[in-house]
């Protein structure tokens, strides 16, 4: 017998059973696995109430809220992770999240400056989308500018790569941002389409395309030159300061209406916005923690400063989401 | 029975699960303009690949079978890699060298040239060729090694030029591997999804894979999602039940102007031979510089996860052991010809079916198995499904190339049907059934959509390793995760290769 051939299967069984399930969270992709925020929560849930947390992961939170859109009340999470404004009222029209007493809501987001819009969404996260570029690469970036000017500029012709609303969260943010902002749009589109190498599916080839400098600006976040700053020690990633204000984008978590543990997911729920794991916030989503109580990492200090944080309110959003897009692929298909 | 419970497990539960649960949404009536013009690039796209790259392998085979004691072209088969990669890391690769700021880019911008980088159609082809190139050479090489060649021999002991030989006797003798070739190619690329994406450059390329994608995730709207995935599947029974019957007749036999033209090539040996070294020496730089300018680049500092490589290569095994024996069930089950006609036609499906689609069918139908602890099972029956296509493919093809003769006297010396299974069949078709599962594994080790969306974030993979470290900043890491699924993927292949021929 070669036994030894069927090691590998025996070994990756052993691993399968070696995981019980408990705590049912559906999350996106990039919260769970290897040194992620999601894994940090679980350890330290694990070790306060000896139970484990079973993460059901998707690709992108689009997936996940589609995916919420088909099971409807047949799901079986018991917290859902990564619901930003662009997807809000879907979820909500559900009707299967549970809804926070006011105080409750306050005093876990433990952020003054946050009011609630809905109860059922408490943010644990937020970012402001922001141009990326390498100022070794790209000379004569004005410390500050305006989101029109900058994508008229003929200088940046096809250097920015940017994510197709139709496909990422963020490409649909800056959707969004752009309706904040932009007043003649038909024409904002035409430059925008001038200036864009390429539109990825996501954000990880359009920083994979900028990484690999075939496009000098990148849309990301504010807080991504922070990852540079720590992890490579190099501090020549910048984001372009917009003077109209940045697009903000917040990640939030809920508690199903209907988890068969509620006591369990409310404890998870408030780990996450406990100031220990909010500490991790910066450097495992490379996002600002909601709480205003957490101290941030050195290079945070040195990124852009947001004075106008711009958001549009899910209800409108979710109003005009299909006539934005139709608008969207018209426009650049010209 | 058991082959067509699975394809009812495997595709008609998951599929209906997920139509009842779309249906119940409020109905959006598409947009006729809009999808006639992406059914319009689907099939203009996924056409123009197919015959590229089927040209292209055809011409790699053509070489490498008469040409074999030029080694290089073998080693063409290890080029399959690409076709195993994660599609978005092959975008990148190809940027990587065919980009603005890429190697090639920068020699052609510093000739004085404008260059954009290949973005647009040359991308779109470019990419898809890199991708499946080896997937043609693979059966087109197998087929041509496998002709007789007889009538060849006497021709050219007549004084036929070797390229009149070839598209005289040899071309002819693999029109059916070609017609495979280029349905299992089109099909495939009427599904892609990232090289349509980043390399098309603009939402003018939008596919039906592409619209599904915003459907989903932009749109929020599964079922004009559903309406767009019927559609996917309209085309691909379409592709597989009226390609073999109708295209292709006559086909072959009107390539007499491109004989002639070239047949002057062929008149003087060395030369034509010489020429054909460097063009396809040219072809392969062409079409593989990109993969090979990434590798071994990021493997310095890279801790390699044990487990992770483990339950890789145990999926991987379990997978291609798994989709080997449903299509040789296949196989046998659709002896009989009409049967095989239909069962041809139903196992191109997987192939039109979008991933995501199918792992949230999956995840519907299958719930309590997918959401407990041996979630594996259902990645297994997901990436059988997803590879069926090219399992049957292989076995089938060989199936029929036994000659009719064999069985029947097989028959008339006694021997019952397991006889002629155990002794006949078996080791006729064990080459291919080798190497199938060689490749069966490689297809295994890349996928990452299934793992990803079924895995509960606990079962990682090398592939989904690159996904997830790619979206954490990590891109070194994905990188060197991608060079060690790489070198896995040729020692499986080599290993497949090595066992083929013993």
């Amino acid at each position: 017998m070669r036994a030894h051939r069927f090691l590998p299967v025996a070994v990756m069984f052993l691993a399968q059973l070696a995981n019980a399930k408990g705590l049912v969270v559906y999350a996106y992709d990039s919260f769970v696995g290897k040194h992620s925020l999601g894994a940090l929560v679980a350890e330290r849930f694990k070790t306060k109430t000896k139970q484990d947390v079973e993460y059901r992961s998707f690709g992108s939170a689009g997936e996940l809220v589609n995916q919420l859109v088909l099971e409807k009340s047949n799901h079986q999470a018991d917290v859902i992770v990564g619901i930003d404004q662009s997807m809000a009222m879907r979820v909500l029209d559900l009707k299967i999240l549970a809804k926070w007493p006011e105080k409750d809501w306050r005093k876990s987001v433990a952020n003054p400056t946050l009011s609630p819009r809905y109860f059922e969404l408490l943010p644990y996260d937020f970012g402001y989308l922001a141009f990326v570029y390498d100022s070794r690469r790209t000379g004569g970036v004005p410390r500050e500018t305006s989101l029109d000017a900058f994508v008229h500029d003929p200088r940046w012709k096809k250097r920015m790569v940017i994510e197709d609303p139709r496909t990422s969260s963020i490409g649909f943010n800056f959707l969004s941002w752009m309706h904040a902002v932009i007043h003649d749009l038909p024409n904002f589109y035409v430059a925008l389409k001038a200036a864009c190498l390429t539109f990825t599916p996501g954000w990880s080839a359009a920083y994979g395309l900028f990484q690999q400098k075939e496009a000098d600006f990148v849309l990301s976040y504010t807080t991504s030159p922070a990852y540079h700053m720590e992890k490579e020690s190099d501090d020549h990633f910048r984001a372009l300061a917009f003077r109209e204000g940045h697009y903000r984008q917040i990640e939030t978590v809920a508690l199903a209406a209907n988890s068969k543990n509620p006591a369990l997911a409310k404890q998870w729920i408030e780990l996450l916005l406990s100031r220990e794991v909010q500490q991790a916030v910066a450097t495992t989503q490379w996002m600002y923690p909601i709480r205003g109580d957490v101290s941030l990492p050195a290079s945070y200090e040195k990124l852009v400063r947001v004075a106008r944080p711009l958001e549009i309110a899910p209800e409108e959003i979710e109003k005009s989401r299909k006539a934005w897009l139709a608008d969207w692929n018209r426009s650049l298909k010209k | 029975m058991a082959s067509y419970a699975w394809l009812v497990g495997a595709l008609v539960v998951p599929i209906f699960v997920l139509v009842r649960a779309a249906v119940s949404g409020p109905f959006t009536p598409l947009d006729w303009i809009e999808v006639r013009a992406i059914l319009q690039f689907t099939i203009v796209e996924a056409a123009l690949s197919a015959a590229l790259s089927c040209v292209l392998g055809l011409g790699l085979a053509w070489a490498w079978s008469e040409h074999r004691a030029l080694r290089w072209p073998s080693a063409l088969s290890f080029s399959g890699v690409c076709f195993v990669l994660p599609s978005v890391w092959v975008a990148l690769s190809i940027v990587r060298f065919w980009g603005r700021a890429g190697w090639a880019g920068q020699w052609i911008r510093k000739l004085g040239w404008d260059y954009g980088g290949p973005y647009g159609w040359p991308g779109i082809l470019l990419g898809h060729c890199i991708l499946n190139v080896p997937l043609a050479f693979l059966l087109l090489a197998q087929a041509l090694a496998l002709r007789s060649r007889t009538q060849e021999h006497a021709a050219l002991s007549l004084g036929m030029k070797p390229l009149n030989v070839f598209f005289s006797f040899a071309l002819r003798s693999v029109q059916s591997e070609v017609r495979v070739a280029f349905i299992l190619i089109f099909l495939y690329c009427a599904s892609s999804f990232a090289i349509v994406m980043i390399l098309g450059g603009s939402p003018t390329f939008t596919n039906v894979e592409v619209a599904q994608y915003q459907a989903i995730r932009g749109d929020l709207d599964a079922t004009r999602a559903l309406e767009l995935g019927t559609l996917s599947l309209g085309i691909a029974f379409l592709a597989q039940w009226i390609l073999p019957s109708r295209a292709g007749r006559g086909w072959f036999s009107k390539i007499g102007p491109l004989e002639s033209a070239i047949s002057a090539l062929g008149a003087r040996s060395s030369v034509g031979r010489s020429l054909v070294s460097i063009g396809v020496a040219f072809v392969l730089i062409f079409l593989f510089a990109p993969v090979a300018s990434v590798l071994f680049t990021f493997l310095h500092g890279y801790s390699l996860s044990m487990c992770v490589l483990a339950q890789s290569i145990g999926l991987a095994w379990i997978t291609a052991a798994f989709t080997l024996v449903i299509s040789l069930v296949w196989v046998l089950a659709g002896s009989d010809r009409k049967i095989s006609r239909m069962a041809l036609a139903i196992s191109g499906l997987p192939l039109a079916v979008s991933g995501m689609f199918l792992s949230a069918g999956f995840w519907l139908a299958y719930r309590p198995l997918v959401a407990g602890s041996f979630n594996v099972f259902a990645i297994v029956a997901a990436q059988s499904f997803l590879f069926f296509p090219f399992a049957f493919r292989w076995t089938h093809e060989r199936y029929y190339a036994m000659p009719s003769r064999y069985p029947a006297v097989a028959a008339s010396l006694g021997a019952g049907q397991w006889e002629r299974w155990r002794f006949l069949h078996l080791p006729w078709l064990m080459p291919s059934l080798k190497l199938a599962f060689a490749y069966l594994m490689a297809l295994s080790l890349g996928e990452s959509g299934m793992v990803l969306a079924l895995s509960n974030g606990r079962f990682e993979t090398l592939s989904s390793s690159i996904f997830r470290s790619m979206a954490r900043y990590h891109f070194d890491e994905a990188v060197a995760a991608g060079n060690v699924l790489l070198l896995l993927v040729v020692v499986i292949l080599w290993l497949g290769k090595k066992a083929t021929r013993e």
